[in-house]
């Protein structure tokens, strides 16, 4: 059984332990570009959609943006079936309130995927599936390093999609103006973006849309399931203690206020079982821009853009999409980099007029 | 003093105040003629309005106009002020269950552009702040909050999130990175109850898993906790439960307003009187104990006029629906002015016209009301209300008034279009209003009159 998924936020570990595969549909490179109205982002809309080219599939979507939770509605409302299921991401993440929030959509969504046809998994099934993905991410997480920036999206968008990964990639030397590329969804039909920046003379050394990078998971907690921290143990207001927040330390970059939290708690050892980790895993570490504040995107961003000698940003935004466009003076002034917005239009790769802006950008950087 | 009802333009006011102060009007502190916003703020939009003469339109007219000066004089006086942005109803409900406390909505600087005709220049500023066209006219918040001459600054931030509109959620992380602090709450989305969970009623029929409920109650709590810090005072069960009743009694006002005016058969007052009436529900204009009275005058002048028979719109107009607050004022009068009346409206907070259940647990019932919003929930929720009330009130047709740049109008325009025309066969008409829509008023009296001509048409047959 197959079930699209349109968040990098959604456990698939817990998909997966049901028996059901998980298709991202940022993989979904040949679906044809849709209509779209004057105001509506395309991905919400070819997600709207989705269930024209896949009747009978079950669509997830999320409330991580006002689009996607409008465009679940109207996938619901035209064609009631109960093959949409709306998972309500919180938008906050300090208090215990929006943890409990991101617990009970786990469980409601393994009811709908009993539902579908997916199957309960036992404890240890769920916790293999965990170690597994675990070591996939592990595999994956290096990548980003050395590898060239579209093999790299190819592998993490199959990742998302159940893909088996490739077995290794050459290290490939970055060439080129480094480049942030920062953004929203970037679907495998609009891969063509990294060959055209190369042409101009640029190079991706961070791929931080969606699902780039900062989807990518850190390691989960060494003995799972025997430490691990539960929704009731855990501590309101504590995110667990983030190797990449050290980082921001570390490298001398100015960290964002990250209210209410306590960088030196971790999670709190206790009883309970792996989803409870599973969820709180994914919970503590979700770098988006829909997040309130969205400083752990900031804290995520900071120490890459300077580890990699980042000199300029590329901000992907769908035509519609007001959460990444109204970050583009903010990541400016956060980051003192230069900041072009690139919009997509639709679901196609870029034309003429993004290779020229493309252009220009590069040589003012160089 | 009850000249027959009409409207004025803004210059026929003012010899209208002079005679009714001469035949003995007694005003609040923040009365006068209402030229006086023109001069003294530069609401110069006000010259292209046309209002109901009655005094208690006028002191409608000078509550809202004068809210800025009176949150200033507050501060004056030692009050603490908190800026509730978003959730349209909720939070002042528990600001003004304590002594010394004082909402307002920052979210209502949208309407400065209109007010001025863009002379402000906050749309203009929120621009330079990164945040274009593209976005919603709140956008003028943002340049609101930098130039510091409008509103005053709150003492407290707080801002709804979650199942909120992109464009505010957006322009709000804004204005935190632009060193605003904000005390965030979380807003699930709503959604029905699966068969194994336990239900919670809501106000206005709806349900909703217990767990959101408690969720939202969590949140709130949250944010008493803090409003009962800048108060000095907690935000106890007692002084909950003293502040809902409070603000049910504003809203029992408005809803038999809303009962006189819509249901008559010709118009009492006019839309865009009813339009700002409307909105104290949602923030009592930072004074929930003068927003009574403003109301209380509103709907004697309604039944005075109803008695009297003497209507403001004539009996042939048709009777419309107005989904949506307008950015630009003039559009309400638009309508009128193409034949149509107000008799129903969802200005996106619908749930601020419920009361709040009395019997439950202060904190359980505000958490109901919030999640009862139109705007956090399925449009399909929110277009089965309106058909309700279309029934209710024989209503003959709908406008359905986009926000420009607004993330949600897109999707749920055509929804609601959708819905009622189907449930209920009446004409409905979108429509885009922008801050000041004087350029686009020959196609968008052009729609209107298409629409009003269609429901003659049905009537007809």
């Amino acid at each position: 059984v197959d079930v699209l998924l349109t968040s990098p936020w959604i456990p698939i570990e817990w998909i997966s332990a049901h028996g059901v595969t998980p298709r991202g549909v940022w993989a979904l490179g040949g679906h044809p570009p849709v209509d779209s109205a004057e105001g509506v982002c395309a991905f919400a809309r070819t997600a709207q959609r989705l269930r024209e080219s896949h009747p009978r599939t079950p669509v997830i979507f999320t409330t991580a943006c006002d689009q996607m939770r409008r465009a679940a509605d109207a996938a619901e409302t035209e064609a009631p079936s109960g093959d949409v299921f709306l998972f309500n991401l919180p938008a906050t993440w300090q208090t215990q309130a929006a943890r409990e929030l991101y617990h009970v959509e786990v469980r409601r969504l393994g009811r709908f995927l009993r539902r579908h046809g997916g199957r309960t998994p036992s404890a240890t099934a769920l916790n293999a599936v965990m170690r597994e993905h675990d070591q996939l991410r592990s595999r994956l997480r290096p990548w980003s390093e050395y590898a060239p920036a579209r093999q790299t999206a190819e592998a993490m968008t199959g990742y998302f999609n159940g893909d088996p990964l490739p077995d290794e990639v050459a290290p490939q030397p970055h060439t080129g103006v480094p480049l942030a590329l920062v953004g929203g969804p970037l679907c495998a039909s609009q891969w063509g973006l990294f060959e055209t920046i190369e042409a101009v003379g640029g190079c991706v050394v961070l791929n931080a849309t969606e699902p780039g990078e900062r989807c990518l998971l850190p390691p989960m907690p060494a003995d799972v399931p025997a430490h691990c921290g539960t929704a009731a143990t855990k501590r309101p207001g504590t995110r667990t203690k983030d190797v990449h927040e050290d980082d921001g330390i570390r490298c001398g970059w100015q960290r964002f206020p990250v209210a209410g939290i306590d960088s030196e708690v971790a999670a709190t050892p206790a009883d309970g079982d792996g989803l409870d980790v599973l969820c709180d895993h994914y919970f503590d570490h979700v770098v988006d821009v829909f997040q309130r504040p969205n400083s752990p995107l900031y804290n995520w961003l900071g120490p890459r853009l300077e580890a990699r000698h980042v000199r300029g940003l590329i901000l992907w935004v769908h035509v519609g999409c007001d959460l990444w466009r109204a970050e583009a003076a903010s990541l400016r002034e956060a980051f003192h980099l230069p900041v072009l917005v690139l919009d997509s239009t639709d679901l196609r790769g870029g034309g003429l007029r993004d290779l020229n802006r493309l252009a220009a950008f590069v040589e003012a950087l160089r | 003093m009850n000249a027959p009802p009409r409207q004025l333009a803004l210059n026929e006011w003012g010899p209208r105040h002079v005679e009714l102060v001469r035949q003995g009007l007694r005003e609040p502190a923040y009365g006068g003629p209402l030229a006086r916003h023109v001069e003294q703020q530069g609401d110069v939009r006000l010259r292209h309005l046309r209002f109901d003469n009655s005094p208690a339109a006028l002191r409608l007219w000078n509550f809202l106009l004068t809210e800025n000066d009176r949150l200033r004089a507050a501060r004056g006086q030692g009050d603490k002020l908190v800026g509730a942005m978003k959730d349209l109803g909720t939070v002042p409900v528990m600001a003004c269950a304590l002594p010394g406390l004082r909402a307002f909505y920052p979210d209502g600087a949208w309407w400065t552009p209109c007010l001025m005709e863009c002379s402000d220049q906050l749309l203009l500023q929120a621009e330079a702040l990164g945040v274009d066209a593209s976005f919603c006219p709140v956008r003028a918040m943002l340049g609101a909050f930098q130039s510091d001459e409008h509103f005053p600054h709150p003492d407290l931030l707080v801002c709804s999130t979650g199942a909120i509109c992109d464009d505010f959620s957006a322009i709000a992380q804004r204005l935190e990175r632009l060193g605003r602090p904000i005390v965030w709450w979380e807003m699930p989305r709503r959604r029905a109850p699966d068969p194994d969970e336990s239900a919670c009623g809501l106000p206005g029929g709806l349900t909703a898993p217990q767990v959101q409920v408690d969720c939202v109650r969590q949140e709130l709590e949250r944010i008493g906790r803090e409003l009962g810090s800048l108060a000095g005072c907690a935000l106890d069960e007692p002084r909950l439960r003293a502040g809902i009743q409070a603000a049910n009694a504003v809203r029992r006002q408005l809803q038999e307003l809303r009962r006189t005016v819509y249901s008559s058969p010709a118009a009492l007052l006019p839309a865009l009187e009813m339009l700002i009436a409307e909105m104290l529900a949602i923030h009592f204009c930072s004074d929930r104990e003068e927003s009574m009275r403003v109301l209380e005058d509103l709907t004697a002048e309604a039944r005075r006029r109803m008695k009297a028979g003497q209507f403001v719109i004539g009996p042939n107009a048709v009777r419309v629906f107005w989904v949506n607050p307008v950015a630009d004022l003039r559009a309400m009068n638009l309508l009128e002015s193409c034949g149509g009346r107000l008799c129903g409206t969802d200005f996106m907070f619908a749930h601020a016209l419920d009361l709040i259940p009395e019997e439950l647990p202060g904190w359980e019932a505000l958490a109901g009301t919030a999640l009862a919003d139109p705007m956090v929930g399925p449009t399909r929720d929110r277009a089965r209300r309106i058909v309700t009330e279309c029934r209710a009130q024989r209503v003959e047709a709908v406008v359905v008034s986009r926000i420009p740049g607004a993330s949600h109008c897109p999707w749920e325009g055509a929804a609601i279009r959708h819905h009622v025309a189907e449930q209920t066969g009446l004409p409905v008409v979108e429509v885009e209003v922008p801050p000041v829509c004087d350029a686009l008023l020959p196609a968008l009296r052009t729609r209107l009159e298409a629409l009003m001509e269609m429901a003659r048409a049905r009537r007809a047959s």
